[in-house]
Order: structure tokens, then sequence, then C-alpha cells
């Protein structure tokens, strides 16, 4: 028997001949994310039930040398993990995907990593609360893709108020390289006498911070506990017009002059559009000028419009007109909207995430900026017929010091000569703008080894010896960061 | 050429979001997506998504049609929810990628190769055969009439169906009774064929052509063609004009045709049935035609009936699984997915499920005999002749 299908024989004792597959058209099947990049077919597809299964794929892996390449939605952008072409196993962990405790006395929730982000959040709001997640691909990203593909744990709905996601992760259940399962944050697995995981960094050093973002190079993510909070009983929307950004941006930049660590931000959630963006979205009800749309959410209608005149006020006194209803209610809707993007995908049109990044609130508005006319160029440069995109942008900041700026380009998935072009100047603007200290938000597929390349080399040198340690033989999703 | 080159520019509207695959509450209600794929192995082509990668794959030469990807392609009961739901749509709001068509030709492909999966030709070949797919004899398509004096010609002709006429003689009764009671002067023939459904869905065009173009040619002469079953009347509104243009008569299922009679106020609905009902819309009536207000229109006008809604209704529909050959190929998933049916119509306290395809019938009652439940099944035309007093 050759080691192919002893290796097969080997999955299927694992996890049953139902759940692995070898078939050339499957393979295919996961080359590809919703970006276009292309990835190659690996050797197999396994899809695991329990943590247990896990460990003894990974256990396997690494007595064959074989990589393992953790999958959840498959909604990343750029691209799939490089594996090893034609050998690696492809872990498909949404089978993982029950529900595991909500602990309302403690308020978190713990699910399985292939849980879809969209199913846990329903889930969680079927009993009054909600989670900091990705607001979008809502429906589709697992948990465990999410934290391990996007910095930080992604920028919610209430970002703006709230910060990155980061926070509000609190602990996995990670199978290591080794097969050794470790549970981080104060838990079961790290701190003797507490049997449930309720906080993060307790158990000393914060261990769950290193697979966050980690691109699943340190481990598979099987389980993963968030802190929940109450869903809020009231919001209401708002907006400003502004004549030019840097008068939008000055109004935007005073909101988040309130320390949001003392007392509560104004508002829950924010951000400034473009003209074209605005107008597009509001379905042509709205001026087109630079807005500041925003939502509060509150307890009781008074605490709502408390918070909402306070947010206008400052809008106000920076020179900003007031909105349309159009413009007033779009915040609100904009969550409902960018939540169902993934599926909308603007109309038949499909997204590329050309320029989205992470950028910190000194240099947002310039970043911005650049981002723009570096779009535009571009867009000339590369003879982008401008009849066959759209372009949205607009940028935010939040109340943890990052912010994030988005410029996106859609385009008909069909027309073959528009997507290499957009493919190309996508390429282009992520070196560029990562020269430029704008940090790259996802970390898969042609992400990945791009940051990396702009890590200091004290970092690089760390990272490499943590997972050269934790990962000798190189089988837990290599070439994420290292080569 | 392959017949997947003719679905092209739908296969790579794909933008690869994974809606096709999701479960999650979209704005106010529950969007489970795929039934199938939910009781299938997993893999992607087992979804849409997938399905449409391969269908790219195969366009650009990476991969070739196999006995292996011809099993993987029975997994869809073409219930087209994953098509309501994807966001690629055009100026009309539809998607622009036809999954149902796109899956319709890959198996047409498939039986093009020879590769056709056994359970397939075995259903094939009894139509070509006995021109049903029960291998039952042409002769007692009409048996169960016997009694009841219908003419074998009229304005209004009753499609009768297979399942109806060999299986489910009970929906064929009712039909029949219901119209006569109500004075419509209409006539079945032992001469119609199976609608082709079966052979359309699991990719047997030739042969599906044949059975449409005997059809119109029987009922040629009719005004209005009724049928009680919501594959036959998809297919012969939906396919048959592909093949024949436009057709010589009227199709209407029996829901419509009966709200019609109901607003004339020719159907007696005399008796009342005290009973906490839900309806089950099948994919062919529902995202196929959009006939979902004539059904409960008809339902709620029986005295005594409370319908109470499942949370998947209407466009949101989740399938029985007995359709597009699924219950041929996959009978044991066919089953579970009508248990997941059964769990709905528990979930909002009914007591019976109300459909109006027999086919539904069919395999939502193997799944409350294969669960032990204690609803009941019935299809619209039996509640209807049982509140007639027929």
């Amino acid at each position: 028997m050759g080691e192919h299908d002893q290796l097969f024989k080997n999955l299927v004792g694992i996890v049953g001949s139902k759940y692995v597959s070898d078939d050339d058209f499957i393979l295919l099947s996961y080359t590809k994310d919703v970006g276009t990049f292309e990835g190659r077919p690996q050797g197999f597809v396994v899809r695991p039930e329990k943590t247990e299964e896990v460990v003894e794929i990974v256990r396997l892996a690494n007595y064959t040398r074989t990589p393992v390449m953790p999958l959840g939605g498959k909604c990343s952008v750029l691209g799939v993990p490089p594996g090893q072409p034609g050998r690696g196993i492809v872990v498909d962990m949404r089978r993982m995907c029950k529900m595991i405790d909500i602990d309302e006395e403690n308020m978190t929730v713990t699910a399985e990593c292939g849980i879809t982000l969209g199913e846990m959040a329903s889930k969680v709001n079927e009993k009054g609360y909600d989670i900091h997640t990705a607001n979008m691909p809502h429906f589709n990203a697992t948990l465990g893709g999410h934290t391990s593909s996007v910095p930080n744990a992604g920028y919610g709905a209430w970002g703006a108020s709230v910060g990155w996601n980061y926070h509000y992760v609190l602990g996995f259940k990670v199978v290591l390289p080794d097969g050794t399962i470790l549970e981080t944050g104060a838990g079961p697995g790290s701190q003797s006498g507490v049997d449930y995981t309720v906080a993060r960094g307790f158990e000393g050093p914060d261990t769950t911070g290193l697979f966050i973002g980690d691109g699943g190079t340190f481990g598979i993510k099987t389980e993963a506990t968030y802190r929940m909070f109450r869903l809020p009983k009231f919001k209401k929307g708002g907006a400003r017009a502004f004549d030019t950004i840097d008068q939008a941006y000055k109004a935007y930049h005073k909101l988040h002059e309130i320390d949001t660590y003392l007392y509560m931000q104004p508002w829950a959630a924010g951000m400034i559009f473009d003209p074209e963006t605005i107008t597009f979205a509001t379905m042509g009800m709205t001026e087109p000028t630079w807005h500041i749309c925003w939502v509060n959410v509150g307890n009781s209608e008074e605490e709502v419009d408390f918070k909402n005149k306070q947010t206008d006020k400052i809008c106000e006194e920076g020179g900003g007109r007031p909105g349309t209803p159009a413009a007033n209610e779009f915040m609100d809707s904009y969550f409902r909207m960018a939540r169902d993007m993934g599926r909308m995908a603007t109309f038949g049109n499909y997204t590329s995430s050309c320029f989205e990044y992470g950028v910190d609130r000194r240099h947002l508005l310039e970043a911005f900026k650049w981002e723009i006319e570096f779009a535009n160029k571009g867009i000339e440069r590369y003879g982008i017929d401008k009849s066959k995109i759209r372009m949205t942008k607009a940028f935010l900041a939040s109340a943890t010091g990052y912010g994030m700026t988005s410029i996106i380009l859609y385009f008909d998935p069909c027309d073959a000569e528009t997507s290499q072009k957009v493919h190309a100047l996508n390429l282009e603007a992520m070196k560029e703008s990562m020269a430029r200290g704008y940090i790259q938000i996802a970390s898969m597929g042609y992400g990945g080894p791009l940051k990396a390349k702009y890590w200091s080399p004290q970092l690089y040198h760390y990272l490499l010896t943590l997972k050269r340690t934790l990962d000798p033989n190189n089988i837990m999703n290599p070439g994420i960061f290292f080569p | 050429m392959t017949k997947i080159e003719k679905y092209k520019e739908s296969v790579y509207a794909c933008a690869r979001c994974g809606t096709c695959r999701s479960k999650y509450d979209y704005f106010d209600h529950v969007a489970r997506v795929c039934p199938v794929g939910e009781h299938s192995p997993g893999f992607e082509p087992y979804f849409s998504r997938g399905r449409v990668a391969v269908a790219q794959e195969i366009l650009e030469g990476r991969t070739k049609y196999s006995p292996a990807l011809a099993e993987v392609l029975t997994w869809c009961t073409t219930c087209k929810n994953c098509e309501e739901k994807c966001g690629a749509t055009d100026a009309t709001g539809d998607s622009k990628i036809k999954t149902t068509k796109i899956t319709e030709a890959m198996r047409a492909d498939i039986v093009d190769l020879g590769m056709a999966p056994e359970a397939y030709k075995r259903i094939s070949s009894r139509i070509e055969k006995d021109r049903n797919p029960y291998s039952e004899p042409k002769e007692e398509r009409a048996k169960w009439a016997k009694k009841l004096g219908v003419p074998n010609k009229a304005d209004i002709m009753y499609f009768v169906g297979c399942t109806s006429a060999y299986r489910r003689p009970e929906i064929a009764k009712a039909t029949a009774k219901i119209l006569k009671a109500a004075g419509v002067k209409f006539g079945i023939t032992s001469d119609e064929w199976c609608c082709g459904s079966p052979l359309f869905r699991t990719g047997f065009e030739k042969l599906a052509e044949d059975m449409a173009k005997h059809n119109v040619e029987v009922f040629k002469g009719a005004k209005t063609l009724v049928t009680a079953c919501a594959g036959c009347a998809k297919t012969i509104i939906n396919d048959y004009p592909k093949i024949v243009g436009d057709l010589p008569f009227q199709v209407m299922h029996i829901s419509e045709f009966l709200e019609t009679l109901k607003d004339e106020g020719k159907l007696k609905l005399k008796k009342p049935i005290k009973k906490k009902v839900t309806y089950h819309d099948p994919c062919h009536m529902g995202r196929e035609l959009g006939l979902y207000e004539p059904p409960r229109n008809v339902l709620t006008a029986i005295p005594g009936i409370e319908l109470n809604e499942m949370v998947q209704n209407r466009t949101n529909a989740w399938c029985c699984g007995g359709g597009g050959g699924f219950k041929i190929s996959n009978p044991e998933a066919a089953v579970e997915i009508a248990g997941d049916r059964l769990k709905h119509a528990k979930e909002v306290g009914a007591k019976a499920i109300v459909s109006t395809c027999p086919f539904c019938k069919t395999n939502i009652l193997d799944a409350i005999k294969a669960k032990g439940s204690n609803l009941e099944f019935y299809d619209l035309t039996e509640l209807i002749a049982k509140s007639m007093g027929l």
C-alpha cells in the first residue's frame, strides 16, 4: 500500500469513510476562497466531529510529516493556505458547530469553532444577548476561521465604541501541533479549581492572544469562549453632511476624544462615508457629500435620545448639516446590509476587498486619502473600465486606537479581464500599504507572508522560535507566515 | 459540447460567498438554506457553492465527470432554496446563478457519458418501458376512476400524474369528486404519460422530451389542464414550453382552480374540520411557480381549520426531501429531511401537515412512519372533499 492509500485508510479510521475524501473534484472545490487568488488541491479533505478526532488527525500528520490546514467558512479574500499540494490534509471544521454553553451569570458563551458567527449570534440573541464578532462576513465565516485569520478577532458592528473584538474573546480549546489539547483563559485546562472559562489572561501570560490572528499556524482551535453583552433595547440613528472630508474627520475625531474606558462613548457605532457611497447606499436619497453616519443604543428611549443629541451636537459644532431621513436611518440598516453583504454581493457584483487596512487614529485620514488616490490612479494605470466597476469608500476609527479604511471595488466575476486587473491592483496596493505601515487585515493566503515580511527582525525571530518549538515538523498550516 | 457549457455565464457569476450552505437568521426569519447538504457528508460539492465550483473546474478542464462525481450530484432535491437565497441577482431580482439548472445540466452530461447512477437508470428505463416510474401497467393508470364515470375528452382535462394514479389514488379520487360536486365538466385520459419530471431532474433529457411531446399531443384540444401534482405542474408549465413552444392549453394547479371555484361559490364547504394544521409548500409549486397563497386561501376556507405556519414557509420553505430524484437515489436521507419537517410542524403545535403534492405526501408519510410520529398528513384535496361531505 502506497503512502497516500495508507494515509487515507488511517484518516478513515479516525473520522469514518463518510467524512474523508481524496476525490479530485472535492479537493478542487477547496482551492478558492471568496477572493481572486488561485490555490492548488491538497491530498485529502477530512471533516472531524470532535476535538479528539482533531487530535488524532494532528498526531497522524506528525507521524507522516503531512501538513494539515484547518478550514472554516472559506470566506477569506487572500487565498487558501498553501499547504502541500497533492499531499496536505484540509481539516474542514464545519461539522464541529455545536453551541456548548451560554453562561448567563458570567455573561459568557462557548461554542465549537466550526459554528458560523451568524448562528452563534442568533443563539445568544434568543436569550437577549449579543456577542462582538465580525459584522461581515457574518453568516458564513466560522468562529475558528474568523479568530484565526483576522487580527484582533475582527471589527464588529459596535467597533467605534467598543474597539476590536479582541477583548471579548476569553479563551480557546486548541489542539497544538503535537496533538496536545491546550485550554487558554482562566478555565478547566489552565486553572485548577475552575471548571469553566470566565476570564482572559488571569492564568498569567495572555495565552489566548497567541491564537488570535495566528492564521491557524499555532494550532487548530476547536472551541472558543466569548464575552456576551445584553442586547440593547433601543437604538436610533443619525447623520450629518459635511462639505469636505477634513471637516468630517475633525468632527469624527472629536467624537472619539471621550475616553471609552472611563465614560460611555456618545455613540455605539459610526463611520465616515464618501459622497458616492452614501448616495448609492441610500438609493439616491442623500446629497453626494461626505457624511458621518452613526447609531446610538441604550436601555431607554430617553438614554438613546440623550446620546443622539450629544453626538449630533458635536457634529453640528464641527460644521455638519442635518442628514436626510434616509441618511439618518442608514447606519442602522447598514449593519443589516453589511451582515448580508456576503450574500448580496451587491446586487450581483462580486466584491474584491481591495484596500482594507488597520490604521492608527493619527494616520487614519492621511491613509484614507492616500488609498483613494492610489486606487484612482491604479484604475487609470491598469486601464480598468470605470463603467464596469463600482467603488465604495468608508473609514472608521475605533475606541481602541486602531481604525480601518475600506475601499472596495465591485465587479462582475464573469468579467475575466477586469478581475485580473483588479487582482493585480490589489496586490500592488497591499504591498504599498504595508510599506507605509498600514496593516493588512487578513492573515490567510497571500496576506500572512506579506504581513510577516514587515515584522521587525526581533518579532519574526520570536514568533519563528515559537513556531519551531511548538511545531518541529512544521505540519500545522505551514506557509502562513513562515516558509 | 457539454450541457454545462450552456450555463457557463451562470457558473461564473458565483462569488463563492457560501450563502447557499448557510444556516442563519436572515432579517426576521430563519433562513436555513440547504436541507440536502445538512444531511450529507457535507463536503463542498454537496452544496451549491461546491457544485458550481466543480462546474467551473470541468469547464476549465481541470477535472472530468466521473462515477464518484455522479454520485455526489445525486445529492440535490432541486428545491431551489439556494437560488432563492443567492444574492447574485439580476435586475429582476432573480439569481444569476441558476444552481438548479446547473445541477440538472451536470446530471445530463453524466447521462450522456453513460455514467448515470443505477437508481436513475432504473427509473428512466421504467418510464421508457411503462410510461410511469413505478413499472405499473399502462392500462391501470385510470383504474382509480372506474366507478366515477369520467369522460376522456373535455375542455377541462385533469392531468392525474403517476403518483396519484398508482400510489396515491386517494388524491386522484378526492380531486375528481370535488370537481364533479362543483359542477365542473372535466375529463381524464389513460393515454397520459409520465410528465417527465423525474427525467428532467435527473438528466434524461431526450426521454423527457418524448414525454412532453406525447402529453402535449394527447391533451391538445383541451382549454385547461388541471393537475393536483406540484411536480407535474412545474414540469408542464416551466419545462414543456422549452421543447414544444407555447402550450396549446392553460395549466393550473388544483389549488388555483379550487380558489376560483371557492370565489365563485361553487365549493360547498359544509362540514367543519376542527384541526390545527400547518401547510407545507412543495418546492415545485412554491419557489418554481410562485403559488403560495391559493392553497392557503382554500385551506383556511374550511370551517374549523386553524392554520399555524411553520417558521420556514413560502419562499423560505424547507424541502420535504422527496424531489429531484433524491428519494430514488438517497431514500434514507430523504426521509431524514422529511423528519425535519415533522419537527417544524410540531414546533408550531400542528396536529396535521397539509400539502399539495402527492410525492411530498409519500415522503412525509414515510417519515411519519419511520419516526413513529403521531402527526397526520392530508393532501389539500382530501380535506376539501371531506368538508364537502364527499
